[in-house]
């Protein structure tokens, strides 16, 4: 490996080895190069660092990112708290060839950073960023202060032995908060941002022979900590949910009208539409929803956003990887498919906007025989089909508008995502998110018609 | 970097126990429109507190900037892992890592020029004339093809005198091949190899058979509705992911601390078929985590824990469970260093002959989706590309559940290594739901 001195590294790049927000070693500098309780100093040498690689290419940017992830985890017998802290700095230029190239490292002293720096430039002159912007997390409960959230765990595994009785042979709780500083620096642009994803809930696991089944009620934010709050009511419910897959019959096979709950619709938008939706996949020929721009996929009541700015919303940021600032982006308008996903970006809010009903009976007052789909599993698309398999834990007769009171265990509902889309009568009003991988599907009650399997 | 925590850690009187860990990564990472390189350095140590409640754990990540600040991120670990608590255990004297080679020494120490070879490679063989576009009857494409290189060292050390380092590389190939001139429901055939040396790559011939199944997927038509027995070629059973893909339920039933807490669907001694009657071959399934080169093998794992083989199932009945340094403690076991490659022995298949029942065979090549429940078992596959006499298909979602399944199991008496899958070349299932 080459050997660099921070000396020769920074006068390579054209920077003075004394640079004060290099930490040059001075007492007053000292904290630079020490651990990283934020990203001030850090953005201080990007702007160097980039600004000197904006010499040499047309597009230069840093994106440095320290992230605490703060993970407790409570049963009857056990308690685990971790904390642990991980920082990286991302290095990007665009040569005059269009060649993305880039350089990641986790050292984020100075000299680490102007070694990584130097990988890809040798030049050096200055860059303008503008004015540093600084996007300020509102948060209701900050997980670097003490407040009530940092008994969240343990009071909700209190609260949830109330619910379920002894059929309920395991619980456990969890608090899952990933505290997110960025900042970018490039392309004219000086941005930080604190992004704090926070989700908790409870685990209920009921046993039968030598099968389980866990039903989970869960809460998930960008709002702070104390806005996990999870009701007693759903505690009751997820622990009935539990409960009641223990009797439930074997589903029904065949086409029906479908009432979807939310994390069902949820599931479909998020899991089902939006993968077909992904830039990179229409540029391979990947996505059978590539032909379809413009046309019609879905009926009137179908309105699909992925929105990066939604306040609280799990998925959400002030600007993406590129530093771009996050824009709502339609997707679907009245049935009508509009654009894909913004390049190179994944669904972060993405929902299905709510409808004229009231509520969920008001829905199911339309069915005569049909289902009310719970509990998504898991949902996928194949997208060059754009087919869709979305399986729930749960399915609820409805004869003549009203729930029948018969459960039926896990089913598939299977097609094609145009077909399904075709097929929304109505929707309620009310939209509700579940959280993913860093993104959250959002929908209301969605009346539709479709085959499931059991 | 590793000294320095060690010697702060033993300074600690709070702290009854410890392991460290010090990992240096490099990588490199090449596609057409993209070079990337980085580096990782870090140290990750348990921290073990002791008191009458039992003992309690936490981890602490330190990177090179970070070391000033050592003592106040020790300080911290050790405050959460005294308000944390489980049952009381001790890490075991140390024991011999497995002997397993796991580096590539034809990487050298130069990451970015395996990358940049491997890529020319790709690149040579997608050549407009070339091989893949006979295979493919057309000219193709990949644009996100990708080829990653890392080269890893990792070195551990506990309280209780275990030092154990060893280096290891690793290389991702990953491409989407799609014909030339066409962007709109063109239709794809992916590629995703796993690897730690280069030459397990053979990038000429997976290639060429992503080419042939590409070929085969616009000539595919839907199938239909119905019962047919199902065969799976070991590329399809590697590739079907996530994690161990259709074994993924046996291996979460495996899991030391879901079997402590009473969440095992079954516990050594009992079958795992539950009431169903096995009427296909013996199904014996070890984890091995000593086979050189394979994605999953350590001389040891998390802790200093020492990998070993053992049998997962032996004849349809449940035999072992995977335990880290704590279960095995729990267990009062030996550790294992829990589930990694997969061995499956073979039976007596021979699969150039027909279906196990009187169902059309179905052979899955490609999916797009798998999905397994690992608390039932229940499973949702969508086929992406398979063959029914001969004629490509596509479209459809397989049903079921994974025991019920491998109770129907034929086995073929070859056997294919294909990075974490090490078993016959070809499994059959009886009677799986196509709907």
């Amino acid at each position: 490996m080459t050997a660099w001195s921070r000396r020769s590294v920074l006068t390579a790049l054209g920077l003075s080895p004394l640079l004060p927000a290099c930490g040059g070693g001075g007492a007053g500098n000292r904290r630079a190069t020490t651990a990283v309780a934020s990203l001030g100093s850090t953005r201080s040498v990007l702007r160097e660092l980039v600004g000197s690689m904006s010499a040499r290419f047309p597009y230069a940017a840093g994106l440095a990112a320290i992230s605490t992830r703060r993970r407790t985890m409570a049963d009857a017998t056990e308690i685990h708290r971790e904390a642990t802290t991980r920082a990286e700095v991302v290095f990007t230029a665009v040569d005059a060839q269009g060649l993305r190239l880039v350089r990641r490292t986790s050292d984020l002293s100075p000299d680490g950073l102007a070694r990584a720096a130097a990988d890809l430039v040798g030049t050096a002159t200055r860059g303008d960023f503008g004015k540093p912007r600084t996007h300020a997390a509102k948060l209701d409960g900050d997980p670097r202060r003490p407040g009530p959230w940092t008994q969240h765990a343990e009071q909700l595994l209190d609260r949830s032995r109330r619910h379920g009785g002894s059929r309920i042979v395991y619980r456990t709780t969890f608090l899952d908060v990933d505290d997110r500083e960025v900042v970018f620096v490039g392309d004219g642009r000086d941005l930080l941002q604190r992004v704090v994803r926070a989700r908790g809930g409870v685990a209920f696991v009921g046993t039968a022979g030598s099968t389980t089944y866990t039903s989970v009620a869960e809460q998930a934010s960008t709002a702070g900590l104390n806005t996990l709050a999870i009701e007693d009511d759903e505690l009751e419910a997820a622990a009935d949910s539990a409960l009641a897959l223990l009797t439930a019959r074997r589903p029904p096979s065949g086409e029906f009208d479908l009432v979807l709950d939310p994390t069902a619709a949820g599931h479909f938008v998020g899991r089902c539409v939006a993968p077909a939706l992904l830039f990179d996949q229409w540029a391979i020929g990947a996505s059978r929803a590539a032909a379809l721009r413009e046309q019609s996929v879905g009926s009137e009541a179908v309105t699909i956003i992925d929105d990066p700015s939604l306040p609280g919303g799990f998925g959400s940021y002030s600007f993406d990887d590129e530093g771009l600032d996050a824009a709502p982006r339609t997707l679907i308008d009245r049935g009508v498919l509009r654009d894909t996903l913004a390049r190179g970006r994944s669904p972060s809010n993405v929902y299905l906007s709510g409808g004229q009903a009231a509520g969920r009976d008001e829905l199911m007052s339309d069915v005569t025989n049909g289902l009310l789909l719970e509990g998504a599993l898991t949902a996928y698309t194949d997208a060059a089909h754009w087919s869709v398999g979305l399986r729930a834990s749960r399915a609820r007769e409805i004869a003549n508008g009203k729930l029948t009171g018969r459960l039926y265990g896990p089913l598939l509902l299977h097609g094609d995502v145009p077909g399904l889309l075709g097929a929304v009568r109505a929707a309620t009003s009310d939209v509700r998110f579940t959280a993913g991988d860093d993104m959250a599907m959002g929908a209301p009650h969605l009346l539709t018609r479709g085959t499931v399997v059991g | 970097m590793i000294d320095t925590v060690v010697n702060a850690l033993r300074q600690r009187a709070a702290v009854a126990e410890y392991a460290v860990t010090e990992v240096k990564s490099r990588h490199a990472q090449r596609s057409a429109q993209r070079a990337s390189s980085g580096d990782r350095h870090e140290v990750i140590a348990a921290v073990f507190y002791d008191d009458a409640a039992g003992r309690g754990d936490a981890s602490l990540i330190v990177q090179p900037h970070q070391l000033a600040d050592l003592s106040g991120l020790i300080d911290g670990a050790i405050e959460r892992a005294r308000r944390s608590r489980g049952p009381s255990w001790r890490l075991p004297s140390p024991a011999a890592p497995a002997r397993v080679e796991l580096f590539d020494d034809s990487f050298a120490d130069d990451p970015a020029a395996g990358a940049f070879e491997i890529a020319q490679q790709i690149d040579k063989a997608l050549a407009a004339s070339g091989p893949l576009a006979d295979a493919a009857g057309e000219f193709v494409r990949a644009p996100d093809a990708s080829v990653k290189v890392d080269l890893i060292s990792t070195e551990v050390r506990t309280s209780t005198g275990f030092r154990g380092v060893f280096p290891a590389s690793r290389v991702l190939v990953s491409l989407t091949l799609s014909p030339v001139g066409e962007a709109l429901e063109a239709g794809t055939s992916s590629l995703r190899l796993h690897r730690r040396r280069r030459e397990d790559l053979a990038i000429e011939a997976a290639l060429i058979d992503a080419a042939q199944r590409l070929r085969r997927r616009r000539r595919a038509r839907r199938i239909d509705a119905g019962v047919y027995d199902l065969a799976l070629p070991a590329r399809a059973i590697e590739e079907a992911g996530p994690g161990f893909g259709w074994f993924e339920p046996l291996v979460a039933q495996a899991d030391g601390a879901a079997a402590r807490r009473g969440l095992a669907r079954y516990l050594p001694g009992q079958p795992i078929f539950g009431d169903t009657d096995a009427g296909g071959d013996p199904l014996t399934i070890a984890s091995d985590g000593t086979v050189a080169f394979a994605p999953l093998s350590l001389p040891f794992a998390d802790h200093g824990a020492p990998v070993r083989r053992f049998n997962l199932v032996d004849k349809g009945v449940a035999a072992g469970l995977g335990l880290d340094l704590r279960e095995a403690a729990l267990a009062n076991s030996a550790p294992n260093g829990g589930v990694r490659n997969l061995v499956i022995e073979p039976g007596s298949l021979r699969t150039d002959r027909a279906g196990i029942t009187q169902n059309p065979l179905l052979t899955v090549s490609d999916l797009s989706h798998l999905h397994t429940d690992v608390h039932t078992g229940d499973f949702a596959a969508a086929v992406a590309l398979g063959s029914l006499d001969g004629e490509s298909v596509t479209g459809a979602t397989l049903l079921g559940n994974v025991y019920s399944l491998l109770a129907t199991a034929r086995l073929s008496s070859e056997i294919a290594q294909r990075g974490w899958y090490h078993g016959p070349t070809e499994i059959r299932f009886a009677s799986v739901q196509v709907v």
